[in-house]
């Protein structure tokens, strides 16, 4: 490509230097054959003068009149019977008149033709003047042979030599005629080869001409090849462009499905008794799920504004409360670092724009969240002011002021490109994806305006946001975001999804706000179901196999009513707008996007369904617990003081404003879980168990940290999946789990206590124990061990030392089996 | 036909003057030309209208003076120096005899014989030279008729065509 451009650069002047040589020459031998031609002209016209009345007519004219007046002087003198004197003097007169003719004194173009020319004519008038007298017509003199006969001799010696001047004339001019055919041939020569000089400067031409005209086709074909594997690399590059896009679609939709259950789960483990260093691992665990959603958000957002699918949606938006409500977040987080966050709004700032409030929302919390992030002492102050432009619109600026370290010339020169940070050290100490400033102030440019940035190092930084925006009205009705939240009344829900942790997942959410879940598969599913009952809603997923939620839809409308009015909802980790385009255009009543937030789901049914009392509902009545010897107590102490909200931003880290889709108003944070609803079975303290001394640690079966292997057969000969999932259903997997943990740990007081008793062979105790474990072990679904536990209980009595030891080594064995699987599910 | 009226005696001068006219219709134009006086120097014969001889008109040197003379001076191949010629325009002779040919045959006392175009008539002022530098041309000098072409006004006439066609010692000349 390279050698093809300089070969390019170099050809087309080539040819033009050429053109000019050729131009050059060219007009060159135009001169020529024009001065050629001159010449012929020349030559012509030379030729013409010799030509006009040539010596050659002269002398013979004179030869000729000579031998005619001789002929008739001879006549007269023979005949002597004259001829009429007056004929002959008329013959004479006409050879005389021919005498001048030949004379150079008295004629033009007669030069001297040789020597004897001038003697000659000097004896033709002598010859004259001697027969004048008698001859010339004015004469008288009568004329007989006397007076002629000397003439006629006169004129015999005369003839002679006029003959031979008239031959020599004729040699003369063929003579001159030879030369003039010479050079009038050369002439001739050099016409032709001027001609063909001419001829081939004019191929030369032409052929330059040619090369130049193929050189240009060439070029243009070249051109248009380019032009051809350019759109053919323009449609590659699209293609794959699409390709990358549905990839990535895909791949938001993969990736928030899992991570739905992943926060939904921890949201929910966090609601259940953990000890402190639980509550922080899970602290931890939650933050760095957060966290990696918070970039796995930026990469999405980078890559929808980057492929223009990012799609504002302006509305009437309070932005005084906005502000507040960034500011209440941020102080919060700012909190722990001693940090002051003030926000002034300007006194010209309207309350009601026409925005985008969650990607304003996001700006705001990604510049002030740097701002926190990047500043240890004094504070984040946010001013905002407002310049009114026309009727009805201003321009809106904010700026957010810091203490921080500040930037020098060349950070500020990086700061807006994607994936960097000031230097690599403070993106060590101060983390963050690099993306959060690229993607605000593409919004800000989508929105029509920008941000910019002033700093010092070590004299803080000042972001300035400017943004074009229309003044609103104020919505007449109060919002819904200032209501109460909370659902009026205990809804009919039907959840269909075919993921069956999304499913109890949502299930255990709608559940703890006290609403009637019902599960369904699939779409087909759940038509099935709203046929047979209608449901005050149904949250639909989208995606499922077999019917698909926008299908199930279309299905549901197509029944008459009740069914076919049923309030559906979208759910999907999809959250393009074409998704919620088809969503609602298949007829759905709203869109909520993965991962599911109570608060988001809680505003959704207010929406819905209005808003209620913020009491929350009792929670599902939890089985007794297991054993007689068990005690109901809450355990608010259980869950740590210091856990955090799991909707409250993380230290450090803006908190995700809801993802853009959310069907229903967004509102405030509000339903914390119910810690007092949380009941914990407590071991029972029965003070009849002799524990000896030197209990074994809670954790009697050692963990295994190999992975073992299951038997076919085993799973089934331990476990009852049947009672474990009722469980599930009945009190959450986390309480499940609390349980299951309770019944492992029992230690002295459970499990502990009966294989003590076995060890020490104690056969009265045996029975007791047994029962109490048995009981625990058949409420829990543990089916190998409720099997143990019943044999020691109906057998015990007649154990012996040795059937103790076989039974404890039994009871070993299927608890560590148990547990194994246990572990292998994921319940401990 | 004034000269036809200064012929005739005048008694009834419309009568006679109507005669004439049927007169000259009867007997062709022969009329029209006066008769030589002197000697005769030139003979126009062949397509003509008029006459004033047997087939011919003849004319002497008082009737070529007596038409309207034309002179110029030019240069010749014949003279060292440029020459002055004198006489009546060709076109004048060839009218007042009714030339109607195109081409004319000059014929010169020595048998000298060239065609020249009426045309040639037309296009440039050919003077049938009768006099040069005012002095009768006799024989000896290619008197005593010689056609001349204006040849410095053009460079086409001086060239051997026109001096070809530049008959001297003219005795005749024969329209066809």
């Amino acid at each position: 490509m390279i050698e093809a451009a300089t070969h390019h650069r170099r050809d087309p002047r080539q040819p033009v230097r050429w053109l000019w040589l050729i131009g050059a020459a060219l007009l060159l031998a135009f001169a020529a054959i024009a001065w050629v031609q001159y010449r012929q002209a020349e030559l012509l016209n030379s030729v013409v003068r010799y030509e006009g009345d040539g010596p050659i007519w002269r002398f013979y004219q004179l030869d000729r009149e000579l031998l005619l007046l001789r002929a008739d002087l001879r006549d007269a003198v023979r005949k002597s019977e004259p001829l009429k004197p007056e004929l002959l003097r008329q013959r004479y007169e006409i050879f005389a008149s021919r005498v001048s003719l030949v004379d150079p004194e008295r004629t033009t173009d007669m030069g001297a033709l040789n020597d004897s020319h001038l003697p000659v004519v000097k004896a033709l008038k002598a010859f004259i003047a001697g027969a004048d007298p008698y001859l010339a017509e004015s004469s008288a003199v009568r004329l007989d042979a006397t007076v002629l006969s000397p003439l006629v001799a006169a004129l015999d010696k005369l003839a002679e030599p006029v003959r031979a001047l008239s031959l020599a004339s004729n040699h003369l001019i063929a003579e001159q005629v030879g030369k003039r055919n010479d050079a009038s041939a050369l002439q001739l020569r050099l016409g032709i080869g001027l001609t063909v000089f001419q001829s081939l400067l004019t191929l030369a031409f032409a052929a330059v001409t040619l090369h130049q005209f193929r050189a240009l086709l060439g070029r243009r074909r070249e051109l248009e090849q380019l032009a051809e594997r350019l759109q053919d690399a323009r449609l590659e590059a699209e293609t794959a462009s699409q390709a990358k896009s549905a990839f990535l679609a895909n791949m938001s939709h993969e990736l928030r499905t899992p991570f739905n259950g992943m926060l939904g789960m921890l949201s929910l483990l966090e609601s259940s008794p953990l000890s402190a260093e639980q509550s922080d691992h899970l602290r931890t665990a939650r933050e760095s799920a957060t966290h990696l959603l918070d970039i796995l958000n930026d990469i999405l957002d980078m890559s929808k504004l980057e492929s223009g699918r990012l799609e504002l949606m302006p509305a009437p938006l309070d932005l005084h409360r906005l502000v507040r409500d960034v500011e209440a977040l941020m102080t919060l987080s700012a909190a722990p670092k001693g940090l002051t966050v003030q926000a002034e709004i300007g006194p010209a700032v309207p309350e009601w724009v026409l925005a985008d409030g969650t990607r304003l929302k996001q700006i705001l919390f990604n510049l002030m969240s740097n701002a926190v992030k990047f500043t240890t002492r004094g504070g984040v102050r946010t001013k905002l002011s407002a310049l009114p432009t026309s009727e009805g619109h201003c321009v809106l600026r904010i700026d957010v002021i810091d203490t921080g370290i500040g930037l020098d010339a060349q950070a500020m020169g990086r700061l807006f490109q994607r994936f960097s940070q000031a230097d690599a050290s403070t993106a060590r100490q101060y983390g963050g994806t690099g993306l959060g400033l690229e993607i605000s102030r593409s919004l800000a440019r989508m929105m029509g305006g920008d941000i910019t940035a002033r700093s010092l190092p070590g004299q803080g930084s000042t972001f300035t946001i400017t943004l074009p925006l229309a003044v609103a009205d104020a919505p007449t009705s109060p919002t819904p975001a200032s209501a109460q939240v909370g659902a009026a009344r205990s809804l009919r829900i039907l959840v269909v999804d075919d993921h069956p942790v999304n499913r109890k997942f949502m299930q255990l959410l709608l559940q703890r706000m006290g609403h009637d879940v019902r599960l369904a598969v699939d779409g087909a599913d759940a038509v099935a179901q709203v046929g047979r009952e209608v449901p005050d809603l149904v949250l639909m997923d989208i995606h499922m196999p077999v019917v698909d939620g926008l299908d199930a839809t279309r299905r549901l409308r197509a029944l008459p009513a009740p069914a076919g009015a049923v309030q559906i909802i979208a759910l999907s980790a999809d959250a393009y707008k074409t998704t919620r385009d088809q969503a609602f255009a298949a007829g759905m009543n709203g869109f909520l996007a993965k991962p599911v937030r109570p608060d988001v789901v809680e505003a959704m049914l207010v929406a819905t369904f209005g808003a209620a009392s913020p009491t929350p509902p009792p929670p599902p009545p939890a089985l007794p617990p297991p054993g007689d010897a068990a005690a109901e107590k809450p355990t608010a102490a259980t869950r740590p003081s210091s856990a955090p909200d799991p909707e409250a931003p993380m230290p450090g880290q803006a908190p995700r404003p809801p993802t853009p889709g959310t069907a229903g108003p967004r509102v405030a944070p509000t339903v914390p879980p119910a810690p007092g609803a949380t009941l914990v079975p407590q071991p029972a303290a029965s003070a009849d168990v002799v524990a000896p001394s030197g209990t074994p640690p809670p954790a009697t079966v050692p963990e295994r940290r190999t992975r073992r292997r299951f038997r076919a057969g085993e799973m089934a000969q331990h476990i009852d999946m049947a009672i474990v999932g009722e469980l599930f259903v009945g009190i959450s997997v986390q309480r499940y789990r609390a349980l299951l943990e309770d019944f492992f740990a029992q230690g002295a007081e459970g499990m502990g206590a009966l294989l003590a008793v076995l060890d020490a062979a104690e056969f009265d105790a045996l029975k007791a124990r047994a029962h109490a474990v048995k009981g625990a072990a058949a409420s829990l679904g543990l089916h190998g061990i409720q099997m143990q536990a019943r044999r020691i209980e109906e057998e015990g009595p007649d154990f012996d030392a040795m059937l103790c030891a076989q039974a404890a080594a039994q009871l070993r064995e299927t608890i560590d089996t148990t547990r194994a699987l246990c572990e292998r599910m994921g319940l401990l | 036909m004034s000269r036809s009226c200064r012929q005739c005696p005048d008694t009834d001068l419309s009568r006679r003057s109507l005669l004439t006219a049927i007169g000259l219709m009867a007997c062709g134009a022969g009329w029209a030309l006066d008769a030589p006086k002197g000697k005769v120097i030139l003979s126009i014969t062949g397509a003509i209208t008029t006459q004033n001889a047997d087939g011919r008109a003849d004319f002497d040197m008082a009737m070529l003076s007596g038409l309207p003379q034309f002179s110029f001076t030019t240069k010749t191949p014949w003279y060292k120096t440029p020459k002055k010629f004198t006489g009546p325009l060709l076109r004048d002779v060839l009218g007042a005899v009714g030339a109607t040919g195109k081409v004319m045959t000059a014929i010169a006392i020595n048998d000298y014989k060239v065609e020249i175009p009426v045309e040639d008539t037309q296009k440039f002022p050919v003077v049938l030279a009768r006099l040069m530098d005012d002095q009768i041309m006799p024989l000896r000098e290619k008197g005593p008729l010689f056609i001349i072409y204006p040849y410095d006004s053009s460079a086409e006439l001086r060239s051997e065509r026109y001096y070809g066609r530049s008959a001297w010692q003219l005795r005749s000349l024969v329209l066809k």
